[in-house]
């Protein structure tokens, strides 16, 4: 049995585009000091850390993890770097995850910090992670990919524009309650529907910001966060899940899986509930923080995620089943469409899943929350990540 | 020193990042790209454990582990599968607006993305209409072919859902 | 410490190094490796639970590289993730999946083709863009530095990294599994002109193409192998400071502390009696004769006389490198777990020409230069 291990601390800087007033070193400095604070901790109790930094190239530095390693101050400890394109973050607290429950470490601080501000051609830098040979020269990027996406589902499961939007205004209402989201003014519809095309059906209102911020949580073994003064957030199941990069291969006669849907994130969630003896999401889960950069991807990871049948995530979304106050609030946090530390944002969707499990989730926080699931997505959505956490171990 | 410096905004220092790098292609990428430019002929390759056809060509199969064997001639028509229309500029990538579209050639398992041409782009909805999934297109060789997957574009033949 | 499974390595491959592999594609050199390691250990792609990769970006001119390689290293539609700091953390990071005991299997895969990127240029990028890199420091530049650092005797120090790199590449000679094959001479490497004093160019091993995979499972997995099991017994890791050491960089202190957590672990208490060979980071022949000191295998001071004396030989006390190391087989980034295959071989009496005689215990060591050195040690076991 793996060894029971909970998330004890959070600290996050809170998103904003520009961060002139500090380095990215600093950025990470100002996460670790909050989520020490939060854990009644100090860096000396940490045995081990995991650094989330997605492509080196948005920030400008090789290996910059280790640049961040030394405003740690954590020389001659044990420090890994996990990256994973856009589940960095989640990726990272997997890997943190493993530290404690191996039994090798009793405490490891998990961070991830972006700056993303201070390349002015993150599309470019995205659009270097496609194919060199075959694919990088059609200008496919981050956006574009889930245009992709966007189409199959209005062509397969009649998603309207409409449906799209109401993802979006929901995001804002709920980043509205959080002082650490990057976007907090509210929308309507008509505002979504109104704003210009980027990727053909994706408005600019259907896309996420980018932002700079950093965010880290603390992991401890069972006897440690047993004795935490904060309610511990245990992690009772997590799943990943790896796809081809090759998005075609997801929509001719061969495929496995479709791109209009998320089966990864289904299989990886099959994983986690299982581990955390999850049978029916709906009843036993309470919320969930998943990452949507965009709002056809929400749409297909709630269906994924089992809270309701593939085809109908837009039309569930729009009659109010993942609001605040529904039977399946989802992003109360305002989510990723209202804050995007690129490195960092999949792992805000765990400390924020956390925040909800401790009770401490401020303005945002659901009533009464036991378990709650974050998920993680990078790659041509091709990568996936799940973690459940829970007030029982 | 001046004192201005610190005081009249931030202090940025100017960086750049462009590294040159020389991606072999591999002979399998090498065959498909010497088809499209000396032949104006596009192939895929076929998995010999499950029988799929992936173009672009892969050398292995994902799926079975497992080298793919030989060479099966797909196109030159296809069908849409799925695409965009990109209306915002971004740095280092073309001037909008431009389509790009996955397509599943007639014979291949697998969709492969291109450029599409032969569709007016400047009303959203019209445009979108005319690329709707299940369109057909056509492989259309340029000119001048450098062994790149931009030696062909897909033009679009008419709606056929 | 309460490890909740014990892990082994269960089979692995590396593919033949050549100097550039314009045949194929990364993608498709990642897929040879990891095919090779699966029917080494007599498995089945679906047999495998979780796949780790170490790799990076900018050696690899893949923005998250690990979207182009997580399928063929065998992940589609399976757990998988990716590090990046040196080939070994893939093992570091496989390995505690599997003593979590959420995993069963793990293939951990890295590779090089750093024939497609400028290497000057991307170490380059690692430094501190105010303070360090308009200095125009580079790895080759920062190892020189480090060895001016150390305390003894220089004329010695430069003569026993000499025999290092005679001894390193005699070795390579003698593997298969090697890159450069031929041996060179004393004289050669003393005519050999200076890249950054007091590293030589012949020094500084020519780079090669390849890809390295291992296949790892918990001690229940490993019962059902056809393969004797090796295990990984002691694993410990560090990352050092960011500029140069605080203390003087060539008693490599970032290693020590990888080294005592792995001892610790291991319960290896004197690893010059208790180890029988060790395959370490040697990316000029500076670096092994400091690993020698820092690793414990000889006392503070002694490397060089050890190097001169021949202890590190192949059929010396305490062979380093029997496989010819980096200095042979220099597979950038990835090198940490060549070194644990090449371990992997001797422990199993697979090691061939260059097998040394009937090892039980051994050390493996990844390593990153500077800046932030990072350095992972394994204690691996056949019982
Ligand atoms: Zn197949």
């Amino acid at each position: 049995m793996p060894t029971k291990t909970a998330i004890v601390g959070v600290g996050q800087t809170g998103y904003r585009f520009k961060r002139t007033d500090v380095t990215i070193q600093e950025l990470a400095q100002d996460a670790a000091a909050k989520a020490l604070e939060h854990a009644h901790m100090e860096m000396a109790d940490i045995d081990a850390f995991v650094i989330g930094v997605a492509p080196d190239a948005l920030i400008g530095i090789d290996n910059v993890d280790r640049w961040i390693g030394q405003a740690l101050g954590v020389a001659h400890r044990p420090q890994l770097r996990v990256n994973t394109g856009g589940t960095t973050g989640a990726a990272a607290a997997q890997a943190g995850y493993v530290h404690v429950a191996s039994g090798m470490f009793r405490t490891v601080m998990v961070l991830a910090a972006d700056k993303v501000s201070e390349t002015p051609d993150a599309q470019w830098v995205l659009n270097t992670a496609m194919d060199p040979i075959y694919e990088r020269s059609l200008a496919l990027n981050a956006i574009n990919m889930c245009s992709f996406q966007a189409v199959r589902q209005m062509s397969q499961y009649g998603v309207t524009e409409r449906q799209l939007a109401a993802v979006a205004v929901r995001s804002r209402r709920n980043a509205a309650a959080n002082p650490y989201a990057h976007l907090r003014d509210p929308i309507t519809i008509d505002d979504v529907m109104s704003s210009r095309y980027v990727c053909w059906p994706l408005k600019l209102l259907d896309c996420c910001p980018r932002s700079s911020g950093a965010c880290a949580v603390i992991m401890a073994a069972e006897p440690q966060a047993a004795s935490s003064p904060n309610r511990p957030a245990w992690i009772q199941g997590m799943g990943a899940t790896s796809n081809t990069i090759y998005m075609g291969d997801k929509m001719g006669p061969g495929r496995d899986t479709d791109h209009a849907d998320w089966d990864e994130l289904a299989i990886a969630a099959a994983s986690a509930y299982e581990r955390a003896g999850i049978t029916d999401p709906l009843s036993q889960i309470d919320l969930a923080e998943i990452y949507a950069p965009f709002t056809c991807t929400e749409i297909a990871a709630v269906e994924a995620l089992g809270f309701c049948a593939k085809g109908t995530g837009g039309a569930m979304g729009e009659q109010g089943m993942f609001d605040m106050g529904g039977p399946m609030p989802v992003n109360p946090s305002g989510g990723v469409l209202s804050a995007n530390p690129i490195s960092a944002t999949a792992l805000a969707r765990v400390a924020e899943a956390a925040l909800q499990v401790m009770g401490e989730a401020g303005e945002h926080q659901v009533p009464g929350v036991r378990r709650a699931v974050a998920t993680g997505i990078g790659g041509t959505l091709q990568f996936h990540t799940c973690m459940i956490l829970g007030d029982d171990a | 020193m001046s004192e201005t410096a610190t005081t009249s905004g931030p202090l940025i220092h100017p960086g750049e990042w462009h590294i040159h790098y020389d991606y072999a292609v591999g002979d399998t990428a090498a065959r498909f790209f010497t088809e499209l430019r000396d032949n104006m002929k596009v192939y895929a390759r076929r998995c010999p454990s499950c029988g799929r056809a992936f173009v672009p060509p892969r050398a292995y199969c994902e799926r079975c582990f497992v080298k793919t064997t030989d060479w099966v001639e797909v196109g030159p028509e296809g069908v849409v599968e799925a695409f965009t229309i990109v209306y915002e500029p971004f740095d280092g990538l073309p001037v909008p607006p431009y389509a790009v579209a996955y397509v599943t050639l007639d014979g291949a398992s697998t969709a492969l993305a291109n450029f599409v041409t032969g569709v007016d782009l400047s009303d959203p909805e019209v445009a979108s209409e005319a690329l709707a999934l299940g369109s057909r297109v056509a492989v259309a060789f340029a000119g001048k072919r450098e062994g790149m997957i931009t030696d062909f574009h897909f033009e679009l033949l008419g709606h056929n859902k | 410490m309460n490890i909740q499974s014990r892990v082994a390595i269960l089979g692995g491959a590396q593919t033949v190094p050549a100097a550039c592999r314009d045949d194929v594609r990364l993608e498709e050199l990642v897929f040879e490796a990891a095919e090779a390691a699966l029917a080494d250990a007599g498995m089945e792609r679906g047999e495998l639970d979780t796949v780790v990769m170490a790799g990076a970006d900018q050696m690899d001119g893949r923005s998250i590289s690990s979207m182009m390689t997580a399928c063929p290293a065998g992940a589609y539609l399976k757990d998988e993730i990716r590090t990046t700091v040196e080939g070994s953390y893939a093992a570091v990071l496989a390995c505690m999946r599997i003593m979590s005991g959420e995993f069963d299997t793990a293939l951990a895969i890295t590779w090089a083709k750093t024939s497609e990127s400028p290497y000057d240029r991307v170490s380059t990028l690692s430094y501190d863009p105010f303070y360090e890199r308009p200095v125009g420091l580079s790895d080759v530049l920062d190892a020189a530095a480090v060895a001016s650092t150390f305390p003894g005797s220089k004329s010695e120090l430069a003569d026993a990294a000499r025999s290092v790199t005679v001894k390193n590449r005699a070795n390579g000679a003698a593997n298969p599994r090697a890159f450069l094959r031929a041996p060179v001479s004393r004289e050669l490497l003393g005519d050999s002109p200076y890249v950054a004093y007091p590293i030589r160019r012949a020094e500084v091993p020519e780079a090669c193409d390849g890809a390295v995979a291992v296949v790892l499972g918990s001690k229940r997995r490993a019962e059902s192998s056809p393969r004797q099991a090796v295990w990984m017994d002691g694993i410990g890791w560090a990352t050092g400071d960011y500029g140069i050491e605080a203390a003087p960089p060539a008693r490599m202190d970032t290693l020590r502390a990888a080294a005592e957590r792995a001892y610790t672990m291991a319960g290896v208490t004197d690893a010059s009696r208790e180890v029988d060979f060790a395959e370490v980071f040697d990316a000029t022949p500076y670096h092994e004769i400091f690993a020698y000191e820092a690793l414990g295998l000889v006392p503070d001071g002694a490397g060089p006389a050890f190097a001169v004396a021949g202890g590190s030989e192949l059929h010396g006390d305490l062979p380093v490198n029997p496989s010819g190391g980096l200095q042979a087989t220099n597979l950038r980034f990835a090198s940490g777990l060549g070194r644990i295959l090449e371990a992997y071989l001797q422990l199993g009496g697979r090691a061939g020409p260059v097998q040394v005689a009937s090892p039980s215990q051994g050390i493996a060591h990844g390593a990153t230069t500077f800046p932030a050195q990072s350095h992972a040690v394994f204690v691996m076991r056949n019982y």
